[in-house]
């Protein structure tokens, strides 16, 4: 996705919050929406801004490309777009959201150190053997640290009862 | 007489607090922790802060505070030994110490680099905290006179400052503030008693917790980019072969530069918005400005390294200044550090230096006994860190996240709140694409409070008239300068600008 369509979507989605709380803040007393909505106000101004700064930009960038075009006679170097780097992100944020959404139901114990590993299988950072070492080694650091030394909690999972 | 008794009892009371074993341990460990984290390149210092911030959840307010104060100061200098070794910044603090600290370190002379980034910063570290103790007292005599009137501008002040001062777009700079500001307005209204924006969500009620969202804006963004990088060829790294302190002789020469680049790091630090990054390169530009050698600098001049390192290391004690004497953070670190006030209660502000006073007099301290322990770790673990400088991003990348996960959940032991700090994480990916800032958004989060509360005890003393804002003369200033960085991020002063030039 280029930057210029990102702007836009996040412009848009600031704008739809903005919009969203001032429609909340319609049923609210002077004291609780007083600064809301001049932040709202605010927020719709800057958003459209940004947006309408990103679509200059954008138009600008296409003039000069074309500008290129002409001068090279039909030639262009085109920016490359690495897809393999961006399909590796975007696994990682998926295997973040399935490390998430696993930790409470199955604990601590299970998941992380499948997640360090499962993480080093697709970044490809060390051999197999040496995922599982470092896997079972930091998820031990951790827990040491936060709960043995600095009294913290984490979740267990199903493993609450065998451990704690 | 500008130290009052209770200043001095508070300076008195602060150095006391801070001899306790526990927090000198503490504070030597934050100082090694920063030492290494710095020298990672895929690490930088606010992140390192927002990552370990809740291992001080459990710790008291003063001993917290000081190990995460040790761990900025630690950063600014282990940023330099990346830099030096391996052409890559550890931290963006010290991107302007490679210039001539990696020519150095070619010529063999990597020790003499890293010594001279040791002395630099730790005389640049000192100068800072001492400036820290002298100044913030004083400042903080000034703002406890600040009404709410006042204490709206100042942080109507901070925020606009840390948005319109980005080097990106200043329009993203302001919304991303902006934003943040509105999304401190949800949970229970302290003033109408009311839940605002909660969207029936229990975990709501008590507001977006800021830590959770900065753990996400700074840390998951990073973790992801990591995740990214291709770094299968080995860094050329320097061997360390020569002795690293410089002679007196040496020192001497060095001297005017780093007292120079000192006092440019207070300065800049105390600009909420600018931090080490802008610091160093402004230090070493103005080095080479003075110098009678201009041609020679990019080869493996020493002043280079002295500039820069004591800049970025001066940088932490001014961006103090603002943090503690009107509780608007000068840099993005010190954002995050003020965080790491507000888990256990404390609240930015005039009070700090009162209400607080053990907290904050024992964090100055703390700053200043950190560039001692920094100097001692320097000399004995510089050598140690050149191999976290090999740990590939790849591998950093999941080991962040983790600490994120167990980090966020630690906070109030809920899961919510480690979902929250993804999707901020997320968020916060976006932001950074397109090139907008996420350390105003924290900002606003942190000050969303202090704002909303003084603009309405303002209004009810102006009984509902904003014309209570130019009463006073401070408010006045800090407004009209507010108002001033918002106009010149407008199309109407490039205009204007434009027409100045062509007549």
């Amino acid at each position: 996705m280029k930057r210029n369509t990102i702007t836009i979507i996040i412009g848009l989605l600031f704008l739809a919050v903005a919009v969203l709380f001032y429609v909340i803040s319609l049923d609210m007393m002077r004291e609780a929406y007083l600064l809301p909505r001049l932040l709202v106000y605010a927020i719709v101004v800057l958003s459209i801004g940004m947006i309408i700064e990103s679509l200059i930009q954008h138009k600008k960038e296409q003039e000069k490309i074309e500008d290129e075009v002409a001068s090279s006679g039909g030639w262009t170097a085109k920016a490359s777009f690495d897809k393999a780097v961006a399909i590796k992100g975007t696994l990682f944020v998926l295997l973040i959201a399935i490390y998430v959404l696993l930790i409470q139901p199955l604990g601590y114990f299970i998941v992380t150190p499948l997640f360090i590993v499962g993480a080093f299988m697709l970044l490809k950072s060390t051999s197999f053997v040496v995922s599982i070492i470092t896997a079972i080694g930091f998820s031990g650091f951790v827990y040491a640290l936060f709960v043995v030394f600095l009294h913290l909690p984490v979740p267990m999972g199903i493993l609450a009862g065998l451990i704690q | 007489m500008l130290f009052t008794p209770t200043i001095v009892n508070n300076i008195v009371g602060g150095l006391g607090n801070l001899l306790q074993i526990s927090n000198i341990l503490f504070v030597l460990f934050g100082t090694l922790i920063g030492l290494f984290v710095g020298a990672m390149p895929g690490l930088s210092a606010t992140m390192a802060i927002a990552m370990l911030l809740p291992l001080t959840f459990n710790l008291s307010a003063e001993t917290g505070i000081s190990m995460l104060a040790a761990l900025y100061m630690g950063a600014m200098y282990g940023g330099s030994i990346s830099a030096i070794l391996i052409k890559t910044p550890g931290t963006p603090a010290a991107a302007a110490t490679i210039l001539d600290g990696f020519p150095m370190a070619q010529k063999g002379q990597a020790g003499k680099a890293l010594g001279i980034s040791l002395v630099a910063s730790t005389i640049g570290g000192l100068i800072s905290g001492f400036a820290l103790l002298l100044i913030a007292p004083l400042l903080g005599n000034v703002a406890l006179q600040f009404g709410p009137v006042e204490l709206f501008a100042v942080g109507v002040f901070g925020m606009t400052i840390i948005g319109s001062l980005t080097d990106k777009s200043v329009m993203k700079g302001l919304l991303s503030g902006v934003f943040g500001l509105l999304i401190a307005t949800i949970g229970m209204d302290t003033i109408s008693g009311t839940a605002r924006f909660t969207f029936g969500i229990l975990n709501l009620y008590s507001g977006i917790p800021f830590t959770v969202a900065l753990i996400g804006l700074f840390s998951v963004p990073q973790a992801i980019r990591l995740s990214m990088q291709n770094d299968d060829e080995a860094p050329i790294t320097s061997d360390v072969k020569d002795r690293m302190l410089p002679t007196l002789k040496e020192l001497w020469f060095l001297l005017p530069t780093i007292l120079r680049s000192a006092i440019i790091g207070i300065f800049v630090g105390l600009i909420p918005g600018t931090g080490g990054d802008t610091a160093c390169w402004y230090a070493y530009n103005e080095t080479k400005r003075f110098s009678k050698h201009k041609e020679l600098f990019g080869t493996g001049l020493p002043e280079g390294i002295a500039a820069a390192e004591s800049a970025n290391n001066a940088v932490v004690g001014g961006a103090l200044i603002p943090t503690i004497s009107l509780g608007i953070p000068g840099s993005s670190a010190t954002a995050v550090l003020m965080g790491g006030l507000m888990v256990h209660g404390i609240m930015p502000g005039p009070t700090l230096m009162t209400q607080y006073a053990n907290v904050t007099y024992t964090l100055i301290w703390a700053v200043i006994f950190s560039v001692i322990s920094m100097f001692v770790m320097g000399l004995l673990f510089t050598r140690a860190s050149i191999f976290v400088t090999r740990i590939k991003n790849r591998v950093l990348a999941p080991i962040i996240i983790i600490l994120c996960v167990i980090g966020s959940f630690a906070i109030n032991n809920s899961m919510f709140d480690v979902i929250l700090m993804f999707g901020f994480g997320l968020l916060g990916y976006f932001m950074d694409m397109i090139k907008m800032p996420t350390a105003p958004m924290v900002l606003g989060l942190i000050l969303g409070n202090l704002v909303e509360t003084s603009l309405y005890q303002s209004l009810a003393i102006g009984h509902g008239s904003a014309a209570i804002f130019l009463s006073s003369p401070i408010a006045v200033v800090l407004l009209a300068f507010s108002a001033l960085s918002i106009l010149q991020a407008t199309p109407l002063f490039n205009f204007l600008r434009k027409k100045r030039k062509t007549t």
